[in-house]
């Protein structure tokens, strides 16, 4: 019934040289995240299956009360949340889906559209060609070959992204240009932190924080999103001030904890 | 009217404490948070057989009775709420958890209609 358009080759058996990487970058899991996702989450996996047909697909369906599981294509593999666990418990039943079955990479992508799928093998190869344990898509890092408008939140956002990135650097010394972009790809030491403990209440800047402090490498690739057509937001924007507040409290806590053995201390 | 005070004071106490043992032989509550009622109810029931208690805590401490009787209750109370939502905070993380790994076996399964009742009167 669904078949993935403009896919003239459908993945075949015998081995053909993958153009994008240098090297094979091995078994990846795309998850998207999916809460009342239905007007848009077909668009999200067709063109994913277009874009990286070698890759494995799962969607979140994080307890949508809008039949989200019925829009996604079939035998797309789907995990249904038995009730709304928010972004960062949806999040890490994906991480623990792909802890389960050994997936070296796994690249999250937003279930609402505004994650290009064309993007997604920038994320990538940027992984596999870099030390990093995960690479974050921002949308304000300069695009180098081409001229793509990036994306431009409003300004009130604007400055409350600048607020969060300040205090990230301040808290990290990373200059991290895009802390609550969802648009990312990590590899395995990450996927089996994150099914070990995930953050649950601002996942994206916490992430940047507790893996840096537990020795992991944390890169950006620059990448378009699309702003938001359908569905609505995590962040209405009048509750803009109240969430950076929050956040800065999360991110302040979170200086006290430490949810994974850190990685250098491990190597011999 | 000393007796009469000290009836109710005693008959409070002593409510709390039976509602503890109560639900904990109900098994509405678990031992280790039925401690909190305990430590409920047992300062009334001193304070019903040792009047001046707080009074005498108050001239040992050097300050007001009232001022310390109010420091009491607030810091019990603090203790309390603090107690509770690390319980909760702890099950939510466990639900959270549990959640994950049914979506994950119901997958496999290949069971795909959670029966959730809060999503049922979505459909059809
Ligand atoms: N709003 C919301 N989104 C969720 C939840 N669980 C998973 N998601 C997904 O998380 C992704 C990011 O959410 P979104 O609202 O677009 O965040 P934003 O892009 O930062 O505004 C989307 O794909 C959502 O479908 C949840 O509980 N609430
Ligand atoms: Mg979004």
């Amino acid at each position: 019934m669904h078949k993935p358009p403009n896919n003239p080759s459908p993945p075949t058996p015998h081995p053909t040289p993958q153009p994008k990487c240098s090297e094979d970058p091995g078994k990846c899991l795309i998850i998207i995240p999916a809460y009342n996702e239905s007007a848009s989450i077909a668009q999200v996996v067709n063109d994913l299956r277009t874009h990286l047909p070698h890759a494995d697909i799962l969607v979140i369906d994080d307890g949508s009360t809008d039949n989200t599981h019925k829009a996604v294509p079939s035998h797309t593999p789907i995990l249904r949340l038995p009730f709304n666990l928010g972004i960062g418990g949806a999040m890490q039943a994906g991480y623990r889906y792909a802890s389960i079955h050994n997936y070296d990479i796994a690249l999250q992508i937003d279930g609402d559209g505004q994650h290009p799928a064309d993007q997604a093998h920038k994320l990538i190869t940027k992984l596999t060609e870099s030390n990093a344990d995960l690479i974050i898509g921002s949308r304000f890092l300069p695009n180098d070959n081409d001229n793509d408008p990036n994306y431009t939140p409003p300004a009130t956002r604007a400055a409350g992204i600048g607020v969060i990135r300040t205090l990230v650097r301040l808290l990290t010394g990373l200059h991290i240009t895009d802390c609550t972009s969802g648009f990312r790809a990590c590899n395995r030491d990450v996927i089996k932190a994150f099914a070990h403990w995930y953050p649950e209440d601002y996942p994206e800047p916490e992430v940047i924080l507790l893996l840096h402090r537990a020795g992991f490498n944390i890169h950006e690739t620059p990448v378009t999103m699309r702003p938001r057509t359908t569905g609505q937001t995590s962040i209405p924007f009048l509750k803009g001030v109240f969430y950076i507040l929050k956040v800065t409290f999360a991110l302040l806590l979170d200086l006290s904890r430490s949810p994974w053995p850190n990685k250098k201390a491990n190597q011999p | 009217m000393i007796i009469i005070r000290n009836l109710i004071v005693l008959a409070i106490g002593a409510t709390i404490l039976f509602m503890a043992v109560r639900s904990l032989r109900a098994d509405r509550l678990k031992e280790r948070y039925a401690i909190i009622f305990v430590l409920t109810g047992l300062p009334f029931l001193i304070l019903a057989l040792w009047r001046d208690a707080v009074g005498y805590l108050a001239n040992f401490l050097q300050i007001d009775y009232r001022t310390l009787a109010l420091i009491a209750v607030t810091i019990f109370f603090m203790l309390m709420i603090f107690k509770l939502l690390s319980i909760v905070s702890v099950q939510e993380r466990r639900i959270t958890t549990l959640a994950q790994h049914v979506s994950i076996l119901m997958h496999k399964q290949g069971l795909t209609d959670p029966p959730d009742e809060d999503n049922q009167q979505s459909t059809s």
